[in-house]
């Protein structure tokens, strides 16, 4: 058995992790049929869930966590590089129920009565790593239900389940209004441990990179892939060196996709520092670069397809896709006659944007 | 190298359909449009008359339907086929082989791009079963040159945009830079020189590269043939 303990920032504060430790346990495999304790956990899940199309992740955890024994917490695949993990993350409450709760979930998604469709294609359970929850899906989205009011508080900007941290996650546009926000919370009748309030990064230098905030949403129409989602970046790049720089492309290979963009990785902040959330995925043709003077401003439209989605790629690394983020350019000092014509990486303050936010309008 | 009205790109690999006519492989995207027969004329190593090598014959649209997702159109590769001006610049099956293979995950190492005498000989083709989670390829490219990494993903499907899908790609940690668009994938064995064909690079992600694996190939583009015994 494995033993860790988390340290997680929020208000600007290290701290929470509220002296969680968090024990994995790796669940065999077992028959989906199975029955996982008295009363059949798809039984249970179809007669309480209002309909049978996908409610939301926090609505489909809470159905989980009530038929599932051991305090279901909430599911996902940690990303390992450019590719998902292949043990999916299980956080339960009780830990000495781990066995059960697998076998109950392996039943409960093949059955469908609750993630419908996620089966095999966002989630696997056919390797279970159980981890250690301090609060049931239930509490959880009982939690989000009760913070609705907060969403209309003009420092908030995103309220969602965050089953990695196993909390409510909440994005608030200043930390001044972090306590604010916290007796808030509080006032609703909610727990602060439940919460995880973020507020933005500190102020940074002068960014080169400039992005416009993004409401972010799934595909959602029938039958189309679960757990992909697109959208698309407005950046602009202005040269504040005072010599010429040169940005690398990144070219889509789609047809329809006709203008070359900025070669990028997009970052999350999470837990006071900031963690690689997406890598596109570039054709490897070759292209003269472009040449941008110093004070002089070029703007692309970045298309950002990211999944999800077990088997599928480019994949967007966080379980939580709703957060502050930061566009990290590639761009060079010096350029070459021969390929692949660009040299001298600038400096890593020179690529990087300001924060800007992405909110995820329908959460899988 | 090749050159099109598009870019600059590696070409892939050599071919045979029925008949006498020689064909080169490289990516759909290193042609005019991708998913449409434009006649995009190839020149190796530059777009200039006295250059010239071939045109684009074969790139089919992305078509949906059958197991592609509603919402969706589909390829399995990105390849194009490009017909050969002359049989004999076609007709050996052979892949570019340079003095020295990089196989660190540095990715701003290359490999040798110094040619040597004799090339590889494709003698076979790889299959799925031997595109496996760890198993070494190589690749040789015209920017990053001969380098080799690991199998890191097998037939993931590549969501390039809102409609289209690219099914059943592979990804390796072998190093690939901007020009090894097309580059060959292969295993060899350097005793014999022998090649075994296994794709056709196309992308890269970080410090992943993206490559069609030759059945996607041979879905999108027909069957055809790419190795021989005799070399």
């Amino acid at each position: 058995m494995q033993v860790t303990r988390a340290r997680m920032g929020r208000g600007g504060r290290d701290l929470i992790a509220v002296g969680v430790a968090v024990a994995a346990m790796l669940i065999a495999g077992c028959d989906a049929q199975d029955p996982a304790g008295p009363e059949d956990p798809c039984d249970a899940a179809m007669a309480i869930r209002p309909s049978g199309s996908f409610l939301g992740s926090a609505a489909e955890s809470d159905i989980a966590a009530r038929v599932i024994p051991g305090g279901f917490g909430g599911m996902y695949h940690q990303a390992d590089g450019d590719r998902f993990a292949a043990g999916l993350i299980v956080r339960l409450k009780d830990m000495s129920k781990a066995t059960q709760a697998g076998a109950a979930l392996r039943r409960l998604l093949s059955c469908g009565g609750a993630f419908p469709g996620w089966n095999d294609v966002i989630v696997s359970p056919s390797e279970i790593h159980a981890q250690e929850a301090q609060f049931t899906a239930t509490e959880l989205y009982e939690a989000t239900r009760a913070l609705e009011p907060l969403r209309s508080d003009p420092d908030v900007w995103g309220i969602e389940f965050d089953p990695e941290a196993n909390r409510v996650w909440i994005g608030i546009l200043q930390a001044t209004a972090s306590v604010r926000i916290e007796a808030a919370v509080t006032g609703l009748g909610v727990a602060a441990e439940k919460v995880l309030i973020e507020p933005p990064p500190p102020a940074g230098g002068v960014e080169s990179f400039a992005v416009k905030d993004e409401e972010v949403s799934t595909s959602a129409e029938p039958g189309a892939p679960l757990g992909v989602m697109f959208f698309s970046l407005r950046v602009s790049y202005t040269n504040l060196q005072g010599a010429v720089r040169y940005p690398d492309w990144c070219v889509s290979p789609d047809p329809e996709v006709l203008t070359p963009f900025f070669l990028f990785a997009i970052e999350r902040w999470e837990r006071g520092t900031w963690r690689v959330a997406y890598h596109p995925i570039c054709t490897a043709v070759l292209l003269e670069p472009r040449t941008i003077q110093p004070g002089q401003v070029v703007t692309d439209s970045v298309p950002v397809p990211a999944v999800r989605r077990l088997g599928a790629a480019p994949i967007w690394r966080t379980p939580r896709v709703s957060g502050t983020y930061r566009f990290v350019g590639t761009v060079y000092r010096s350029r070459t006659v021969t390929p692949p014509f660009v040299a001298d990486p600038a400096a890593a303050n020179e690529r990087v944007s300001a924060p800007f936010r992405v909110r995820h309008t329908l959460p899988f | 190298m090749i050159t099109t009205t598009q870019s600059g790109c590696t070409l892939g690999f050599k071919a045979k359909k029925t008949g006498a006519t020689r064909y080169l492989v490289t990516n759909a995207h290193c042609t005019t449009t991708v998913g449409s027969v434009d006649s995009t004329q190839v020149g190796q190593p530059l777009l200039q008359s006295n250059y010239w090598v071939g045109y684009e014959v074969a790139d089919p649209a992305f078509v949906g339907g059958g197991t592609c997702p509603s919402g969706f159109t589909c390829r399995w590769a990105d390849a194009a086929l490009v017909q050969c001006d002359t049989i004999a610049a076609c007709s050996q099956y052979t892949v570019a082989r340079t003095t020295s293979e990089y196989t660190g995950s540095d990715w701003t190492q290359s490999g040798s791009s110094t040619l040597t005498a004799d090339p590889w000989f494709v003698v076979g083709e790889l299959s799925s079963a031997s595109l496996v989670l760890g198993a070494a390829v190589s690749k040789v490219g015209v920017t990053s040159g001969w380098t080799g990494g690991t199998i890191q993903q097998t037939c993931v499907d590549v969501y390039w945009t809102s409609t289209k899908l690219l099914r059943c790609q592979y990804s390796t940690s072998a190093v690939v830079r901007s020009g090894d668009s097309g580059a060959p994938v292969f295993q060899y064995e350097a005793s014999t020189g022998k090649a075994w064909l296994g794709g056709v690079i196309w992308g890269t992600a970080a410090t992943i590269s993206y490559f069609s694996p030759l059945s996607g190939v041979k879905s999108d583009l027909g069957s055809m043939t790419v190795h021989s015994t005799v070399y």
